[in-house]
C-alpha cells in the first residue's frame, strides 16, 4: 500500500515535469525589443533635432524680447502659451513625418513577426525578438511603408503612463511638492552644518544624515502613495490577465494600456 | 522487494526535485521573469563601495550649497596673493621634478650603458664610462651649457660694445676735424668777401660822394635828381653784384669741400670698421673655441667606437627606452602642473564671482568620484544582467525584464540573481 502511494505521487510529479509546460500554457514569444537610441541616432533624426534646437533657441530670444514688453502676468502667460504652441507645431511639422514612418515600420515588422508588444531594449535583459535592424532597414529605405490594417494582438504585457499618474493626481502632486520643499529646507540646514565640519569623517557623516533625513521623509510622504499605485496597478493587471506592467516610456509599440483603469482605481 | 522500493524512491526523488523547480511555462509565468535591480544592487558585494561614493559626492554637493559670504577687499587681495604663490610654487615644483627626473635618468643611463658594455666584454670601457669625472646629471650639464652660452653671449656683447665705442669715438673725432677745416675755409671766404666789399666801396667813394653832393643841390629838377639817384643805385648794384658773385662761388666751393671732407671721413671709417671687424672676429672665434673646449671636456664619458653590432643595437634600445621614460615622466609632471593650474584658475574664477559650484580641488574631486561611481555602477549593473541572462538561459525563460512597475505574473528572478552574485562574485 505504502509503495503504491509513493509510486503514484512520483509518477504524477514525473509526468508533470515532462508534459506540463506544453499542456498548461505557451511561453510568451510575442515580445519584441528595439534599441530606441539607434533610431534617435539616424541622420534624419539627428538633423531634425539640430534644426529644432536652432528654432528653440531663436524662439527663446523672441519670447524674451516680447516678455520685456509684457505689462502683467496675464500677458506674460499668454506669450508663454503662444510660444509653446508655436514650438509644438514646429516639432510636429519637422519630427512628425519621421515619427510616423517609424511607427509604420514598427507596425509592419511587428505584424510580420507576430509581436503583441515592442519594448525598449534597456529594460529587456534577456530574450525577446530584437527587431532593431529590421525597423532601421525599413525606416531608412526609400520605399513607402504600407500601413498595417490589423491591430496588434492583445498583449500580456501592460503599461501605465506614470507621468499622467504623478501629475494628474492631486495627492501625488501635493506629496511631490511637499517633499521638494522639505528637501530644499534640509539642504540649507545641512549645508550650514557642513560649513562647520572640519574633517572628512564629519563631512561624510553629515552627508549620510542628510540622505537619511530625506529618505525618511520620502518614505513618509511618497512611499504609501507609491505602494498604493503599485497595488492598484497589480489588481488591474490581474483582472486583465496581464503578467507584468511596465512604464509607458519603455513601450515602443503595442502592449496593453491600463493607465485609465489605474487612475480610476486611485480616485476611488 | 527492496529493489522496487529503491526504484520508487528514485522516481519520487526525481519527481519531487522536478516539482520544486520553477515551472517557467505555468500559466502565471509563461516564460517571463523579472529582476528588481535596486534590490539586486543593494545585495551586491560591491554595494557598500557604491554607497561610500554616493556619500562622498553628496558631501561635496552639500559643501558647495553653502552660501558664500562676500569677501572684503583685503581678504580678496590675500586670496589672490595666495593663489599666485601657489602657482609659483607649483611651477618651481615642476622645474625641480624635471631636474630630479633628468638626474635619475642620467644615473640609469650610466648604469645601463656600462652593463651593456660589460656584457660585450668591454670591461675597461664600462669602468671608464662609469668612473669618468663627468657631470652628474643632465640638469647640471644643461646648467653648465647654459652658463657657457651665457658667458659667450656676454663676451660677444662686450666685444661688440667695445667695437661700437671705438667706432663712435673715431667718427666723432673725424667729424670734429672736418668741421674745423670747413669752418676755417668758410671764415677765409667770409674775409675775402668783406675785403672785396670794402675795396669796391673805396674805389667808388669819390664818385659816390660827387653824386651825393650834386643831389644836395636844391635847384635840381626832378629829371636831374632822378638821373643822379639812378647813378648812385647803379654803383651800389655793381658793388653788390661783384660781392654776390664771389659769395656764390665760395658757397659752391664750400659745398664741394664739405663733400670732399665727408667722403674722406667715410673712407677712414670704413677702413677702420673693416679692421675692427677682423679683430672682433678673431677675438670671438678664440673665445668660442675656448668655450667649446670647456664643454667638450664636460660632455661626459665617451662610448668606444667600433662596437659589436649587437651592443650598438642594445645601446640604441637603452637610448630609446630612456627617451621614452623621459617623455612619460615629463608628461606626468606636466599633467600634475596643469591640474594644479586648472584648480587655481577655478579658485580665482570663484573669487571673482563666477558661479562654478564646487570649485578647485573640490570640483576635481567630485568629477573623479562621479567617474568612479559611474564605472562601479556599470560594473554592478553588468554583473546583474549577466547573472540574470545565465539563470534565464539555464531555466528556459523566454524573456527577462528589469524593474516592472507591477508583476501579477511572471517569475521573480531577483533572489536567484542575488544568490548567484554572492556565490560567484559575478
Amino acid at each position: 500500500m505504502k509503495h503504491r502511494i509513493l509510486a503514484i505521487v512520483a509518477l504524477l510529479c514525473a509526468v508533470g515535469v515532462f508534459i506540463a509546460p506544453s499542456a498548461i500554457a505557451d511561453d510568451l514569444t510575442d515580445v519584441g525589443t528595439i534599441a530606441q537610441s539607434s533610431i534617435a541616432s539616424l541622420p534624419a533624426f539627428v538633423s531634425a533635432n539640430q534644426k529644432l534646437s536652432t528654432i528653440a533657441s531663436q524662439m527663446q530670444q523672441q519670447e524674451a524680447a516680447q516678455m520685456k514688453g509684457a505689462k502683467n502676468d496675464a500677458q506674460r502667460q499668454q506669450i508663454q502659451l503662444d510660444f509653446s504652441q508655436r514650438f509644438n507645431d514646429k516639432q510636429n511639422e519637422i519630427l512628425g513625418p519621421l515619427l510616423q514612418r517609424v511607427q509604420l515600420a514598427l507596425a509592419a515588422v511587428s505584424a510580420k513577426r507576430k509581436l503583441s508588444v515592442v519594448l525598449d531594449r534597456h529594460i529587456v535583459v534577456y530574450g525577446g525578438q530584437d527587431i532593431t535592424t529590421d525597423v532601421l532597414n525599413l525606416v531608412t529605405g526609400t520605399q513607402a511603408i504600407p500601413p498595417v490594417t490589423a491591430t496588434p494582438a492583445p498583449s500580456s504585457v501592460g503599461y501605465v503612463d506614470q507621468g499622467v499618474l504623478d501629475n494628474g493626481l492631486p495627492k501625488v502632486k501635493a506629496a511631490n511638492d511637499a517633499f521638494a520643499k522639505y528637501a530644499q529646507q534640509q539642504r540649507a540646514i545641512f549645508a550650514a552644518k557642513m560649513q562647520k565640519a572640519t574633517t572628512n569623517a564629519e563631512k561624510q557623516q553629515i552627508s549620510v544624515d542628510f540622505n537619511k533625513v530625506l529618505s525618511d521623509e520620502q518614505n513618509k510622504l511618497l512611499k504609501p502613495l507609491v505602494s498604493k499605485v503599485r497595488a492598484i496597478t497589480a489588481t488591474v493587471a490581474q483582472k486583465k490577465h496581464l503578467l507584468v506592467v511596465v512604464d509607458k516610456g519603455d513601450v515602443v509599440f503595442g502592449g496593453t494600456d491600463i493607465t485609465q483603469e489605474v487612475r480610476n482605481g486611485l480616485n476611488h | 522487494m527492496a529493489s522496487i522500493t529503491r526504484f520508487l524512491a528514485g522516481v519520487l526523488l526525481v519527481g519531487v526535485v522536478a516539482c520544486s523547480h520553477v515551472d517557467v511555462s505555468s500559466p502565471n509565468i509563461r516564460g517571463i521573469a523579472y529582476v528588481n535591480t535596486n534590490k539586486a544592487m543593494k545585495a551586491h558585494p560591491l554595494y557598500p563601495q557604491l554607497q561610500d561614493l554616493n556619500a562622498a559626492i553628496a558631501a561635496i554637493d552639500l559643501s558647495a550649497a553653502v552660501p558664500m559670504v562676500p569677501k572684503s577687499p583685503e581678504e580678496m587681495k590675500a586670496d589672490v596673493a595666495s593663489i599666485k604663490a601657489q602657482l609659483a610654487q607649483a611651477e618651481k615644483q615642476s622645474t625641480d621634478a624635471i631636474g630630479a627626473l633628468q638626474n635619475s635618468l642620467a644615473q640609469d643611463e650610466r648604469t645601463e650603458v656600462a652593463a651593456a658594455l660589460r656584457s660585450a666584454g668591454l670591461n675597461a670601457a664600462a669602468q671608464a664610462y662609469e668612473s669618468a669625472p663627468v657631470i652628474s646629471s643632465a640638469a647640471q650639464a644643461q646648467a653648465i651649457e647654459k652658463s657657457a652660452a651665457s658667458d659667450l653671449q656676454s663676451y660677444q656683447q662686450s666685444v661688440f660694445a667695445q667695437g661700437r665705442a671705438t667706432m663712435g669715438a673715431l667718427e666723432k673725432r673725424l667729424h670734429e676735424q672736418a668741421q674745423g677745416r670747413f669752418q676755417t675755409r668758410a671764415a677765409q671766404y667770409a674775409r675775402e668777401e668783406s675785403d672785396l666789399s670794402l675795396r669796391l666801396s673805396q674805389q667808388d667813394a669819390n664818385q659816390r660822394l660827387a653824386l651825393q653832393t650834386k643831389l644836395n643841390n636844391l635847384a635840381l629838377n626832378d629829371a636831374q635828381r632822378k638821373k643822379l639817384t639812378s647813378q648812385l643805385k647803379a654803383i651800389d648794384q655793381n658793388e653788390k653784384s661783384q660781392v654776390d658773385a664771389m659769395r656764390a662761388r665760395h658757397q659752391k666751393e664750400l659745398q664741394a669741400y664739405q663733400n670732399q671732407l665727408q667722403a674722406g671721413i667715410m673712407k677712414q671709417i670704413r677702413a677702420q670698421a673693416t679692421q675692427l671687424q677682423a679683430q672682433t672676429q678673431t677675438q670671438l672665434q678664440a673665445r668660442q673655441k675656448q668655450v667649446s673646449q670647456q664643454l667638450a671636456a664636460l660632455a661626459g664619458p665617451q662610448i668606444p667606437k667600433n662596437l659589436p653590432s649587437a651592443t650598438k643595437v642594445q645601446l640604441e634600445q637603452i637610448a630609446s627606452d630612456l627617451q621614452q621614460r623621459y617623455q612619460t615622466g615629463l608628461a606626468k609632471i606636466s599633467d600634475r602642473f596643469n591640474e594644479t593650474r586648472s584648480d587655481l584658475n577655478a579658485e580665482y574664477a570663484a573669487l571673482n564671482g563666477v558661479d562654478v559650484g564646487a570649485v578647485g580641488a573640490a570640483k576635481k574631486q567630485r568629477d573623479k568620484l562621479s567617474k568612479e561611481r559611474a564605472e562601479l555602477y556599470k560594473k554592478i549593473d553588468t554583473q546583474i544582467a549577466a547573472a540574470a541572462q545565465r539563470i534565464a538561459k539555464r531555466d528556459g525563460f523566454s524573456v527577462v525584464l528589469l524593474d516592472p512597475i507591477a508583476h501579477p505574473g511572471g517569475y521573480d528572478l531577483t533572489g536567484d540573481v542575488i544568490s548567484s552574485l554572492k556565490s560567484t562574485g559575478t
